[in-house]
């Protein structure tokens, strides 16, 4: 994901110092820093580089031994940096569920023949993480499945729900990475009519831990599939509703982020799942 | 990185069709020969994620921990060499590794393990069948079902009720199969076969422990937790590509 904001550093100075004639040359610093980011296509690392560029006006002088500083800061502005030989440099750092702004700043230093060390920076170019903010269900992908294809063991009826989830970032849009996704789910025992107390399934096997290997699509869309089973929906040898309702809620968290906007609300029915009301 | 390879014999494995005939096409790959081949692996298991990316090969790796200060980093070049035998190599990098294929997938086997009767890759099942259901929902109703056998329930505590959310994406579609009296590690394989999760692993600790039947516990694969008897066993599908930095 490019960020395709570039920052552009002249340090332009006219070195009177070096004396010149009228009519000879003229001594002429022109440096341009370039900097500039991006984050991984899974949304677990932002990458900063800087470009030097030397435009300088050398007359008889030489300008060598460059070495370029990418620095890279997350949101806290905690810094890492990476200082290489020559006019470039690239540093990283993973993202790891801290989502925001990621300033980029390119220094760099090198020797003048003429007027020994020499060197400068710019500002910093803010590379926007997006955030996880929303997770919309995509419209027309609800499938509700019939009680005979649920599977549930014996003496228990219920339903299963699944659809494809859409992940938004901060501003509404869709943010198009194959992202880590997993949920946990709590207050199980709260409001549970239909007493879903055997075995609560989330996407980890182990409750309240991930990622365990599961990503969205690359455009950030998944399915989730709900269900239910429980022996209030079967009765006398058949399936049936007795009215039971479980209450659960449930956070998402996406490339490691808890999205923003959960926790979401789930009623289990013997003949529907909601979320959210939905 | 493959920089050059031997085209025709591949092109034939394409057209014959590995989902429909795997132990072929995996045969057939596995005998190919690679003219020049370089995997830079941070780890063993990053080295054969690697491998079975770079020849598409589906894999079922059981993988054990080692501590976290051990190195098992693997870098290593291969000319006019078969994809069989850059995978030896790889597997034997690490002692007490071996390597089968059955099924069509390649089996990176834990070789203490390969006679233990608490292997829970051996535990068989009676009977399991996937009626249109992703391979990620199916493979937690596996989980469940053999979490039954390691932990049988209570009968005193009967259950009334069961449910769940299961997120699944990347790779994964809805599936059908049925299979009867088949071991869990011939369910995995039909399960990594069906979709486009092409790998599955399953991870021990550094330190084996069993749960009161007898059975080797699995961990996590990104975090060595201990993990409840409750939620054991642990399994892991992987699209070719993913966890290659590990």
């Amino acid at each position: 994901m490019p960020n395709l904001r570039l920052l552009l550093l002249t340090l332009t100075t006219v070195l009177g110092g070096a004396g010149p004639l009228l009519g000879q040359c003229q001594m002429l610093y022109n440096v341009s820093v370039y900097s500039d980011g991006s984050w991984s296509s899974d949304l677990s690392a932002v990458y900063g580089w800087s470009n030097t560029v030397d435009n300088s006006t050398l007359c008889w002088c030489t300008h060598y031994s460059y070495q370029t500083t990418a620095y890279l800061y997350d949101p806290y502005g905690d810094q890492v940096s990476s200082t290489q030989a020559g006019m470039e440099s690239t540093v990283s750092m993973a993202i790891n569920g801290l989502m925001g702004t990621y300033p980029v700043r390119g220094t760099v230093a090198f020797y003048c023949s003429c007027f020994g060390a020499a060197g400068g920076g710019g500002p910093e170019t803010p590379v926007d993480v997006p955030i996880p903010t929303t997770l919309t269900i995509v419209s027309g992908t609800s499938v509700q499945s019939t009680e005979s294809s649920v599977g549930c063991p014996d003496g228990m009826c219920g339903n299963r729900r699944s659809f494809l989830y859409q992940v938004l970032d901060q501003r509404g849009q869709p943010i198009n990475a194959s992202m880590s996704v997993w949920d946990q789910v709590f207050n199980v025992n709260g409001q549970n009519g239909c007493q879903l107390n055997d075995l609560y399934t989330t996407t980890c096997p182990t409750p309240d831990t991930g990622p365990c290997g599961v990503n969205t699509s690359s455009v950030g869309k998944f399915s989730d599939s709900l269900s239910m089973c429980s022996t209030h929906c079967y009765s006398m040898g058949a399936c049936s509703d007795d009215g039971c309702s479980t209450t659960a809620t449930q956070m998402w968290f996406i490339a490691g982020h808890a999205v923003t906007t959960d926790p979401k609300t789930l009623v289990y029915k013997c003949q529907s799942i909601t979320v959210n009301g939905q | 990185m493959i920089t050059r390879l031997l085209v025709p014999v591949l092109a034939g494995a394409c057209a014959w069709g590995w989902q429909s005939t795997p132990q072929v096409s995996s045969q057939t790959k596995l005998d190919s020969i690679i003219e020049d081949y370089t995997v830079d692996g941070n780890s063993h298991i990053a080295a054969l994620l690697k491998a079975a990316r770079d020849f598409r090969l589906p894999m079922g790796i059981e993988w054990q921990k080692t501590k976290p200060n051990v190195s098992t980093a693997y870098t290593h070049r291969w000319q006019h060499t078969s994809v069989r035998s850059i995978l030896e190599e790889i597997t034997g990098s690490q002692p007490g590794y071996e390597i089968d294929v059955a099924n069509g997938v390649v089996h990176i086997r834990l070789a203490t393990l390969h006679s233990d009767q608490g292997n829970i890759l051996d535990l068989r099942v009676p009977a399991f069948e996937v009626n249109n259901e992703y391979v990620g929902v199916a493979s937690r109703r596996l989980q469940l079902l053999a979490n039954r056998i390691i932990v049988p329930p209570d009968p005193r505590e009967a259950a009334l009720g069961q449910g769940g959310s299961i997120a699944t994406g990347s790779g994964d579609r809805p599936v059908s199969l049925k299979m009867q009296n088949s071991t869990i590690r011939d369910i995995l394989d039909q399960l990594c076969l069906a979709a486009d999760l092409n790998i599955w692993i399953v991870s021990y600790p550094e330190s084996e422990t069993r749960s009161m039947s007898g059975f080797v516990r699995t961990t996590t694969l990104g975090r060595d937790l201990s993990v409840e008897d409750k939620s054991q066993p642990i399994w892991t599908f992987l699209e070719w590509g993913r966890l290659t930095d590990q």
